[in-house]
């Protein structure tokens, strides 16, 4: 059973076209003929004939026998186009429910003569079926109302294949539709709620009795379809229509009182579809002079035509605007939401603060503003106090030091001549034993840093070797190690002693590389460090003239003494340049911080330094057995009250630091106890 | 430069010194900015005078000299070839985005460092200390410091890993010596810190006194 | 430039074959030049990376200058300072008279007076010590230290024998000479094993 009321006859025997096979997979054969009006409507397209070829091209026993009904029906079209009461004469031959149409139509069009129908809508009415169609649609289908005689009475046959292209779900729902469509002009005016409608619907319109059932509905004032825009103009319209039946929206004043009469009624009760449907509604009269139109009724009965109502259900009604699918609903969108063009929505920027957090957002703003505050920063008594003792201790050193220097006094002694420290006494023999002339090597590898140490440390030591005639060749690891030596030589120990430059002594220079430098010294001096002084305008090398002209390894020189205030220094000199020694004595006069880790050196088996001395004490040591007053000397009263003042100092600091702690100790019993 | 010349650039000398070195020791008291300028001063001075030491000392005779007199230097060409190529491969450094190139420099130095410190730590370090003899209790000191710098521990489910009973035992006689050790070494430290200062004031004074009085 | 794509192969190649040879020189019997004409390169190269820190003290200096930190100050004056130096020794030598000058009344001053002012830290820091950690080896670090100090030379001109030729030498030839030696054992045990993962190019800390 097709959807639009009428039953397609069953002749599955004969073959069904080829368009008609298309329209459904299981169409049945035989379709129905088209509507009697074959010429097609205003708008549509000629091509729409071409499914039905022409009478005159086929014979009248070719094809199955639903075209030739066709055909005939044509024919009998074309004969009443002549004819200006074409209903009243019903051609023989014709088949039952065709005879039944066309006095349908013909009820129909003398209804609408008398309501005086404006002849602008004839387009409407002048389709073939027209009103009569829409209430067949109307009607509810043979197989809605269950009556199988009437089933097989009212649907044509050629119908009977459309039905298979509906899904059972849709086709009440579209069945539906078509029943709410307008089928009037006056019908488009009362979906848009519009005021300004050409014309005022005739009176006889308002006679529900003979309008179909989805027609009733809207002159009740029924829900407008859901998705219906209220501005949309159905496609089928003109442009020309479409000014004056569409007033622009913001135009239209939809206060109640300017509604028209029939629009503002209340509506009565709308019945269920599923009554009305049951109620077949009167046939409508057909104005006798309305011409009909050629389009067949199925195909118009396919056409989107007005305004449809949205689904009830099925997906979501979208009808599209644009282009050839204008007017269709449930379509989808050729554009997705998310890009449909217009303006943006605007979303207040208002927060919704609650109090909690306009107390979070003044708390975090006064934190904020006080990070900008200079603020002094409270000074504790702790760093009172500290700062206090620091100001003490100071004071108490410089004046500690200040006072026996600015007096001038020798009131401390030197330490006993007769119990020199063993690193001393061992200096002391080898420097007897050096050899008149002999060259020694003497490496100043300490930081200016400890000059002050260091010359009170060695000071004698040197003025021993040069009154034993020792010739010197200094050089450094250290960048300005040389000129510290050239320093101590030309001012240190010249009151005493005169070193001419290049005479007494050789300055080799700065030897880079730690010991890798030591390294390759040790195996070959004079390519590691190469000299040329100019003599007479010859340039000699420094190797070839005494001392040196007698070294070719470092075991050549008499003795190596090393002054150096680290203790990394001082192992890569025993690691590096010891082993090849040999029989060389290896003397070091190092600063107090380097002695703790030079003693294993010292006291090894293997002898690897053979002499050791240490700071301003083993200095004083050596000075007092020499007999001879130098740098050690004017330092040790100041070094001797300085050195008591700060044992004292740290004595006592530490004796508070210990009862402190033992207090704390004995308290922390009597605290858990009383826990 | 004459007498003259020397001895008042001497005299103008001790001037500066005597003031550099109160600026120093105001430190005592707190940072001031003349402490910071003194720094920055010396700073620039050590720099500057330790790398014209380097090119009269180092870059001249070591590499431009041999380049003008190749024989008189006594380096083969192998020798000087060897050198220029890698002072310029370590010129590189100097750019960062020509640094990668200097890396084969940078190896070549690190790979000589290693082998030296290898080479001593085993023949100056290693075999005479480890075969010295000094007593019994300088042997078990030795020991005990060696164990406590042992650190290998087994773990015990979910308790802390915790060394051997006996190791631990030894380990706190090894931190004495340790202790000790280092105490004797922060005497020394303050003992030539404590030179340094009497050196220094003895310097003032004596230079101030000079100054002032004659 | 980018397509020559020196790599950490290279690097390493050389590292461990010149780490071999010098080292192959300690024990073994090795060609006669070999080791010290590449111990005599490494000697020019350590010199020519003195000069590169230098010049890299110059470039963060004046980088500070240019940005105008706030020490922009201090930076100029090291600047000033360490070009008027460098001037002065490249063209008088180490042992003119100028720069001799510089040395002997500007660095050396400054530099024993820092040393100087380490005097006052180090007595505010002992006299703290077991305070600020009390504990059973602070008392014994500070009872070493105080003990060590008296044997250090007359105590307001009066020598303590006691300290001097007693418990000084104890502590020195005992302890501290039993603790040094475990602590250079341990020095070169590590110096051993890091050098040799540099021989076998385990470690390569030159940009491999």
């Amino acid at each position: 059973m097709s959807d639009f009321g009428f039953e397609l006859p069953d002749d599955s025997e004969e073959e069904a076209p080829d368009w008609l096979e298309g329209i459904g997979d299981d169409a049945h054969s035989g379709q129905a003929p088209p509507p009697e009006d074959s010429q097609p409507a205003e708008g549509e397209s000629p091509a729409d004939d071409a499914l039905i070829p022409p009478m005159d091209d086929h014979d009248d026993d070719e094809g199955p026998d639903w075209l030739q009904d066709i055909r005939s029906a044509e024919s009998v079209d074309d004969d009443r186009e002549e004819e200006p009461n074409r209903g009243d004469t019903p051609s023989e031959g014709d088949p039952d429910w065709l005879e039944n149409i066309r006095q349908k139509e013909q009820t129909r069009q003398q209804e609408l003569e008398t309501s005086a129908i404006p002849e602008d809508k004839e387009d409407f009415e002048t389709y073939p079926g027209g009103q009569d169609e829409y209430e067949d649609l109307s009607q509810p289908s043979p197989e809605e109302s269950g009556d199988p005689s009437a089933q097989e009475a009212s649907s044509p046959d050629w119908l009977s294949g459309l039905e298979d292209e509906t899904t059972p779900e849709a086709a009440p729902s579209e069945r539906a539709e078509f029943d709410a469509a307008p089928q009037s002009f006056d019908d488009l005016a009362a979906d848009a709620d519009l005021e300004d409608v050409p014309g005022e619907p005739p009176s006889g319109f308002v006679d529900t009795g003979s309008l179909p059932s989805w027609l009733v509905d809207i002159k009740r004032g029924g829900p407008p379809p859901e998705d219906t825009p209220p501005d949309e103009v159905p496609a089928f319209v003109s442009e020309d229509d479409q000014e004056n039946i569409l007033p622009p929206a913001e135009d239209i004043d939809l206060t109640p009182g300017d509604l028209p009469s029939w629009i503002s009624e209340s509506p009565p009760e709308e019945p269920p579809a599923e009554a009305q449907a049951e109620t077949p509604d009167p046939e409508p009269e057909h104005p006798p002079d309305l011409a009909r139109a050629n389009l067949p009724n199925w195909l118009h009965a396919m056409r989107p035509v007005d305004i449809p109502k949205a689904p009830e259900e099925g997906l979501p009604g979208h009808e599209e605007t644009l282009g050839p699918l204008a007017g269709l609903q449930n379509l989808i969108p050729a554009e997705p939401d998310i890009i449909q063009f217009g303006k943006s929505p605007t979303f207040s920027l208002k927060l919704d603060v609650t109090k909690t957090h306009e107390r979070s957002t003044d708390i975090l703003e006064q934190l904020i503003s006080e990070e900008s505050r200079d603020r002094k920063p409270r000074i504790s008594v702790e760093a009172i106090t500290q700062g206090a003792v620091r100001w003490v201790v100071a004071t108490l050193l410089l004046l500690s030091i200040a006072v026996p220097i600015m007096l001038g006094s020798d009131g401390i002694e030197l330490p006993a001549s007769d119990s020199p420290g063993e690193g001393t006494s061992r200096t002391l023999e080898l420097i007897h034993d050096l050899p008149p002339g002999g060259p020694v090597l003497v490496a100043f590898d300490y930081q200016p840093a400890f000059t002050g140490e260091l010359y009170a440390a060695s000071t004698a030591v040197f003025d021993h070797m040069l009154l034993r005639g020792a010739q010197l060749a200094i050089f450094s690891t250290h960048p300005t190690g040389a000129s510290q030596g050239v320093n101590f030589l030309q001012h240190t120990l010249a009151e005493k002693h005169t070193y001419i430059a290049d005479q007494l002594y050789v300055d080799l220079g700065y030897l880079a590389g730690g010991p890798a430098g030591l390294r390759t010294f040790a195996a070959n001096p004079a390519g590691t460090m190469p000299q040329f002084f100019d003599i007479e305008g010859a340039e000699v090398s420094i190797w070839d003239w005494a001392p040196l002209d007698q070294v070719e390894t470092v075991s050549d020189f008499a003795m190596v003494l090393v002054l150096t205030d680290s203790p990394e220094v001082a192992r890569a000199w025993i690691e590096q340049v010891d082993p090849l020694l040999g029989d060389t004595p290896l003397v070091m006069v190092v600063s107090e911080q380097a002695e703790p880790f030079l003693i294993p050196y010292y006291r090894s088996e293997a002898g690897q330094v053979d002499a050791l001395m240490a700071g301003i004490q083993d200095g004083a040591y050596y000075e007092s057995n020499r007999d001879s007053e130098h740098q050690a000397r004017a330092y040790w009263n100041s070094y001797s009250v300085a050195l008591g003042i700060s044992v004292a100092v740290i004595f006592l600091g530490s004796l508070v630091g210990a009862a402190s702690m033992l207090i704390a100790r004995f308290r922390r019993p009597a605290k858990e106890a009383k826990e | 430069m004459t007498a003259f010349a020397v001895e008042n650039l001497a005299i103008f000398g001790n001037l500066i010194a005597i003031i550099l070195s109160v600026f120093v020791l105001l430190y005592a008291f707190g940072d001031s900015p003349v402490f910071r300028l003194a720094i920055h001063i010396f700073i620039g001075v050590a720099a500057g005078y330790a790398a014209g030491i380097v090119w009269h000392s180092v870059v001249v005779p070591q590499l431009f000299a041999p380049m003008v007199a190749l024989e008189a230097s006594g380096l083969t060409p192998l020798d000087m070839l060897l050198r220029v190529v890698l002072v310029v491969l370590l010129l590189t450094k100097l750019s960062p985005r020509t640094a990668r190139f200097g890396n084969p420099a940078s190896a070549y130095l690190v790979g000589i460092g290693a082998a030296v410190a290898v080479g001593g730590a085993v023949r100056g370090t290693l075999f005479p200390l480890a075969s010295s003899y000094n007593g019994f209790f300088a042997m078990l000191g030795t020991v005990a410091t060696l164990i406590y710098f042992h650190f290998g521990a087994r773990s015990a489910g979910q308790q802390p890993p915790r060394r051997n009973r006996i190791i631990e035992i030894i380990a706190v006689a090894g931190k004495v010596f340790i202790t000790v050790t280092f105490a004797a070494m922060f005497a020394g430290v303050f003992l030539a810190s404590l030179v340094a200062l009497v050196e220094r004031l003895h310097f003032i004074w004596t230079n101030l006194s000079t100054l002032l009085f004659g | 430039m980018n397509n020559l794509n020196i790599k950490a192969p290279v690097s390493t190649i050389i590292a461990v074959l010149v780490a071999a040879t010098v080292l192959a020189s300690y024990f073994l019997p090795v060609p006669e030049g070999i080791p010290e004409m590449l111990l005599s390169a490494a000697v020019l190269l350590a010199g020519v990376a003195l000069l590169l820190g230098v010049a890299n003290l110059f470039t963060v200096h004046l980088s500070k200058i240019v940005q105008g930190s706030s020490t922009a100050l201090y930076s100029t004056v090291l600047l000033v300072s360490l070009f008027i130096t460098l001037i002065l020794t490249l063209f008088l030598g180490p042992k003119g008279t100028l720069p001799l000058w510089i040395f002997t009344y500007i660095q050396i001053p400054i530099e024993t007076s820092l040393m100087a002012v380490l005097t006052f830290s180090l007595t505010f820091a002992a006299l703290r010590l077991v305070i600020r950690r009390p504990g059973t080896f602070s008392l014994i670090f500070i009872a070493v230290l105080i003990l060590v100090l008296l044997g250090s030379g007359p105590i307001f001109g009066l020598n303590l024998p006691i300290f001097s030729e007693f418990l000084s030498p104890i502590i020195t030839n005992g302890f501290v000479l039993a603790g040094a030696r475990g602590i250079l054992l341990g020095v070169a045990l590590g110096t051993i094993s890091t050098g040799l993962r540099i021989l076998m190019g385990a470690d390569r800390p030159y940009g491999g």
